[in-house]
């Protein structure tokens, strides 16, 4: 006589943490899934390729130079018989590592700065933001051109000019989260409950503004990569003689005559690289989609 | 929306190419040259580098000249001179020949042109030129440079007092004990600094003072120039028709100051004169009808342009919007070579590497020697340069008449293997790692890449390459901060001595820490040596040590690349690469 | 707006000031010098010629100098062209002004017009063409463009040509400037039109279109009249970082078709050490960016009257 229905009044749903959410809907949006592996293969062919070669990107057979693409050489010989495709490839290991530490250095101080400045609020917080907004008025790439011209190219160089200027965007975005979540109810039960600031920052602002962070973070680094190949391509990269993906684009441009067009020296490098930036930038977009952050 | 289009129309007004006669048409066709860089400055007494001295030698004249097919020095100016018995006077008689602006040129021109020069106040790079040679040039030169540094003492930054007070112990003079005694007790907080003062009084006291009347060059009336030498010069003459030897138009330059080389002051006494100046985008020559051969001057009027992209350039040629390329793009040169309008031949620089004789492994002569013998240099003339340029085993280049260069022995990789275990590095086991070091620029890189193969293969030794902008180069240059280093070197005068002076222990173009006494002497004594055949044969003898020691190892002489078709005439190949363009003309209606 | 102007002023004055301290402290206290050369000068002769240019003073006389001149509009002395600054650049600002003039235009009305077109047919295939095409313009670089569009139009198809400016108004004077301003104008217009378009998009969905439709306005008239004049604002914002990218990749451009702008003046006066010249060239880069920064910012509160200048 009772049809027992069993409706299931205490489960709970299954609670997803922002970032799996995010996770979830990032999965779903197959451009940014593509590109996400396209880039990974790319990364991992960096470091493989080079290895695996039986030529190395220094070695020079002079009889055999601006050869067009064939068996022995994938990609062609460059102006003084190098393989280019292992130069490409190990080209993409300085801008991975330029763009992924640039990014790195720029991501440590702009998440703490930031952060500080929309946590402690008032006066700090207008000092330290009139202090990005002067910074911000500075021609930030023709003075990485000064400093590279004048304090050689190192490696230490490269990474603290690049670094240095790409903080101030993030410094922004954090501090708006920052802001916006100071004033949120969990903040002030997690005071009510004696949580001091440093726990606040760590266990409940940070988790909730690293979406934002990690959109930004992703978006950096083909920013921070192309200004490389930019240096590089006016002869200040840090890479000489080490190929990068600018140098080589560099070599290629100059090369350009109407005799015979070397399109092989500009094609590759300007392939990867422009793959490259396009993968990075749909991966970009797709976890800002997924994070459901909205740019300003 | 409107309000936007018309705001852009503005702009693309503004934008309105300088247009010069534009729609019109063109003239008369001119000889369109590529200088290969903007000019930095064309007043003769501070020019510098080559495009300004292709344009120079075009506006101005001096007391000779070069032929432009044998290099033979040739009046000028000068119609004809004498040279007393001892060699050290020349006296010039000049001819009649006039400024632009119709004035006759005179020998107090000379006179007033060559004392500027030694003028501190012009801050001329290449007054050792004169003062190297003229007589009491040197020490007028010293007191009006301590002249200068007492006047403006007390604006000297404090870091540049001690090498300012150096300079006062080496060259001041009786007249500046008064001023320096002053100056002991203005600086008396500033110890190292009164010390050298004090010492400063003592010599200046010792020194005669040497006024401007005093420098070896009077003119004794207004056609005959007496030039007085420190010692005699066999090779003066070659020099006399180097830019800073030029005659500038006195009253011109009191009357402009550093404007004065702008077309619409400049006065000139060459076979052409500035017509047009527009910076970064062409100069514009015409002849000059007040030049004394002007009969023999064509009339078509000379552009040059400042392209600094080979590539570019070379685009241009093709298109024949330029008639003389003075300089082609490496990276396809091999197929240029083949083409009859590419004109190439021996010149008079050489390229090498210099080794640092004060630190590290190469101070032993036998490491430099192994690192000489393992370079194949025909490798690298074949297949990296390219151009045709010959290996060199002389420091000086060949060509010059009466001299044979001494030879150093040629690429030979056992010998050299041989030297490297003798200098306890067998197989190179132990051998340190060194840097080579060149100055940005993709052909050095080749062959400093190819030299590091070629060590490795043959010696089995490991180096690194670093490459640095071309300032820093500098610097590190000078400071010795190598373990070898790249180097060229351009010949001034047509005379062995020009490769091999600089090599003396205490000159400050040797740059690699070496100095060797019997050298030294050689090269003394062959400057006094009157007897020419003798005097080839002490030099020949000094560069025979140097090849011997081999603090540097020649690798190469530099090719003259140029290109032009066969519509120019009046353009030859020499080994100094310079054309004088009277005779220089292209035929034809403009393309 | 008074206060406002005095304000900005103000501040950019105060920006210029850092930036030539900046300058001043990087290129002074560098290695490498103006004077050297390959020949090895002597150094009495090294000491005139110091003293000729000034050099001989302390550096914070030549500081003060320096700025001195700078309140008197007088930029400096090229040590390397012996001619004053002034003279030396302010021909060559006016290619980079004009190309960039140039590009900046093409980069508004192409980017605008696609991003109109793909907001408008949102969703279908002129949205996804338009959006491909820029999302490749902002991946490829002008310094990668600028070679590929001359390898296919000047030397395969010889329809451009290479380099240069025009002097002249034929075609083929005139034609020299289409590749550079193409080359720097790309990425531009592919940011301008995602900006457009998503603005736009923002815009389609408030209650004010729905009104505008409902009072019987043709959906011409309600896209560009209103969607488009409020969906603009993330372009305006854009323009004024956009002047600054478009001058630093002048630089490049110009090297690349050989063009006098001031972007090679400055990599070569810093690769000379020609001081006065490095830190003019960067002041007017400067100057110009803070000044169109202050029109946009003025631009933007026309536009959004509910924009206040602050």
């Amino acid at each position: 006589m009772n049809a027992a229905v069993a409706v299931p009044v205490d489960v709970a749903p299954e609670s997803r943490s922002p970032g799996q959410l995010a996770l979830r809907r990032f999965r779903k949006n197959r451009r940014a899934l593509l590109c996400f592996w396209l880039l990974l293969s790319v990364g991992l062919a960096t470091i493989v390729v080079p290895i695996v070669s039986p030529h190395t990107f220094y070695e020079q057979t002079l009889k055999r130079k601006k050869e067009t693409p064939s068996a022995t050489y994938w990609m062609g010989t460059d102006l003084n018989g190098r393989d280019l495709l292992v130069r490409c490839f190990y080209g993409g290991r300085i801008s991975f590592a330029v763009g992924l530490v640039a990014t790195f250095v720029s991501l440590i101080i702009g998440v703490g700065y930031g952060a500080l400045s929309g946590f402690l609020g008032g006066k700090t917080d207008l000092v330290m933001m009139r202090f990005v907004d002067v910074l911000y008025g500075l021609p930030h790439m023709f003075i990485v051109i000064i400093a590279m011209v004048i304090f050689g190219k190192s490696f230490i160089v490269v990474f603290m000019v690049l670094g240095l200027f790409g903080w101030m965007t993030m410094s922004r975005i954090v501090r708006g989260q920052v802001l916006s979540l100071k004033e949120k109810e969990f903040v002030e039960a997690a005071r009510a409950m004696g949580a001091g600031s440093g726990a606040i920052i760590w266990r409940h602002m940070i988790p909730n503004i690293l979406g934002p962070v990690i959109v930004y973070a992703t978006l950096t680094v083909p920013s921070v990569m192309l200004q490389e190949a930019f240096l590089s391509f006016l002869g200040l990269g840090i890479s000489e003689p080490m190929p990068s993906w600018g140098g080589l684009i560099s070599e290629g441009s100059g090369a350009l005559n109407p005799l015979r067009i070397y399109w092989w020296l500009v094609i590759f490098p300007g392939s990867l690289l422009a793959t490259t930036l396009f993968c990075l930038n749909s991966v970009g977009d797709g976890l800002r989609d997924a994070f459901d952050v909205q740019q300003r | 929306m409107r309000t936007f289009t018309v705001a852009a129309l503005c702009l693309v007004a503004l934008a309105a190419p300088g247009c010069d006669g534009c729609g019109k048409a063109k003239g008369p066709r001119m000889f369109i040259i590529n200088n290969g860089a903007e000019p930095q400055t064309l007043d003769p007494g501070l020019q510098k580098g080559v495009p300004e001295h292709r344009i120079n030698i075009c506006i101005f004249e001096g007391l000779t000249v070069y032929d432009g097919k044998d290099l033979s020095i040739k009046p000028g100016i000068a119609e004809k001179w004498d040279l007393s018995e001892d060699g050290t006077v020349y006296t010039f008689h000049l001819r009649d020949a006039k400024w632009s602006n119709g004035e006759p040129v005179t020998a107090k021109d000379f006179e007033w042109s060559w004392k500027r020069v030694l003028d501190p106040a012009l801050g001329a790079e290449y007054a050792a030129q004169i003062y190297d040679y003229l007589k009491n040039a040197k020490s007028y030169y010293g007191g009006a440079s301590s002249d200068a540094a007492l006047r403006s003492w007390a604006g000297t930054a404090e870091d540049k007092k001690l090498d300012a007070a150096q300079g006062l112990v080496d060259r001041a003079q009786k007249r500046h004990v008064d001023g320096l005694k002053k100056l002991v007790e203005t600086e008396v907080k500033n110890e190292k600094v009164a010390a050298l003062l004090k010492a400063a009084v003592d010599e200046a006291a010792k020194r005669p003072d040497v006024g401007v009347d005093e420098v070896g060059v009077k003119a004794k009336d207004d056609k005959t120039l007496v030039v007085t030498l420190e010692a005699s010069t066999p090779y003066f003459l070659d020099l006399a028709a180097f830019f800073t030897y030029f005659p500038v138009h006195r009253a011109t330059v009191e009357k402009h100051g550093s404007a004065w080389t702008k077309p619409e002051n400049s006065v000139c006494n060459g076979p052409y004169r500035m017509k047009e100046w527009k910076i970064k985008e062409y100069i514009l020559l015409e002849k000059n009808a007040a030049y004394w051969d002007a009969a023999h001057v064509n009339d078509q009027p000379i552009k040059l342009l400042p392209v600094e992209e080979t590539n570019t350039a070379f685009n241009m040629y093709e298109k024949k919007t330029i008639d003389w390329l003075t300089d082609v793009p490496r990276e396809y040169i091999d197929e240029l070579m083949k083409r009859p309008d590419y004109h190439s031949g021996p010149f008079f620089t050489v390229y090498f590497y210099g080794f640092n004789c004060k630190k590290g492994a190469t101070q032993d002569k036998r490491v430099r020697r192994a690192l000489s013998l393992a370079i194949d240099k025909q490798e690298i003339v074949k297949h990296i340069t390219m151009a045709g340029e010959a290996p060199a085993l002389s420091i000086v280049p060949s060509g010059i008449p009466g001299y044979v260069p001494a030879t150093m022995a040629a690429f030979n990789v056992a010998e050299a293997r041989k030297l490297l275990a003798e200098a306890g590095f067998p197989e190179g086991k132990g051998f340190p790692k060194i840097e080579i070091l060149y100055n940005t620029q993709e052909s050095h890189k080749k062959i400093a890449s190819a030299i590091q193969e070629m060590w490795r293969t043959n010696l089995g030794i490991e180096t690194d390459l670093r490459n640095v902008e071309w300032k820093i180069y500098l610097d590190m240059q000078s400071k010795l901060q190598f373990d070898v280093i790249r180097r060229g070197w351009v010949g001034d005068y047509t005379d062995p001595n020009t490769f091999i002076d600089m090599f003396m222990k205490d000159n400050g173009n040797n740059n690699t820490g070496w100095g060797n006494a019997t050298y030294d002497k050689l090269v003394t004594e062959a400057a006094r040596e009157r007897d020419p055949k003798k005097r080839m044969g002490i030099l020949r003898d000094a560069e025979a040590i140097l090849l011997e020691e081999q603090p540097i190892v020649p690798l190469y002489f530099y090719v003259t690349k140029n290109m032009w078709r066969a519509d120019v005439t009046g353009l030859y190949d020499n080994v100094r690469d310079t054309h004088p363009l009277q005779g220089a003309r292209v035929s034809g209606a403009a393309p | 707006m008074w206060a406002f102007l005095i304000k900005r002023l103000a501040g950019g004055l105060l920006t210029l000031f850092v930036i030539a301290t900046l300058c001043f402290a990087i290129i002074r206290f560098a290695p490498g010098s103006p004077f050297s050369s390959e020949r090895k000068i002597p150094p009495e002769v090294l000491a005139n010629i110091e003293r000729k240019y000034g050099f001989d003073k302390d550096l914070h006389v030549q500081y003060g100098l320096r700025l001195r001149g700078y309140l008197s509009g007088d930029l400096g002395y090229s040590i390397k062209y012996e001619r004053s600054v002034n003279e030396l650049l302010f021909p060559s600002l006016r290619y980079s002004l004009m190309l960039g003039a140039i590009a900046f235009i093409l980069a508004v009305t192409f980017g605008v017009a696609l991003g109109i077109i793909a907001a408008a047919r949102h969703n279908r295939i002129p949205d996804y063409l338009s959006m491909s095409v820029a999302l490749t313009g902002i991946c490829v670089p002008n310094f990668l463009l600028g070679p590929l569009l001359v390898m296919v139009f000047s030397l395969a198809l010889s329809w451009l040509p290479v380099a240069g400016w025009p002097d002249g108004w034929s075609w083929g004077e005139l034609s020299k400037i289409i590749l550079p301003a193409i080359a720097l104008s790309m990425v531009h217009i592919a940011y301008i039109s995602r900006l457009t378009r998503a603005g736009m998009l923002d815009v389609l969905n408030k209650d004010f279109i729905r009104t505008a439709r409902a009072k019987g306005l043709s959906e011409k008239v309600v896209f560009l009249k209103h969607v488009l004049k409020n969906g603009i604002t993330p372009v305006v914002s854009y323009a004024g970082p956009m002047a600054a990218y478009i001058l630093t990749g002048s630089v490049v451009v110009e090297r690349i078709f050989n063009i006098n702008g001031m972007g090679r003046h400055f990599v070569d006066s810093s690769l000379a050490r020609d001081y006065d010249v490095v830190m003019g060239a960067l002041l007017i880069y400067s100057t110009l960016v803070i000044g169109f920064n202050l029109v946009v910012d003025m631009a933007y509160s026309f536009l959004d009257p509910r924009v206040r200048l602050t």
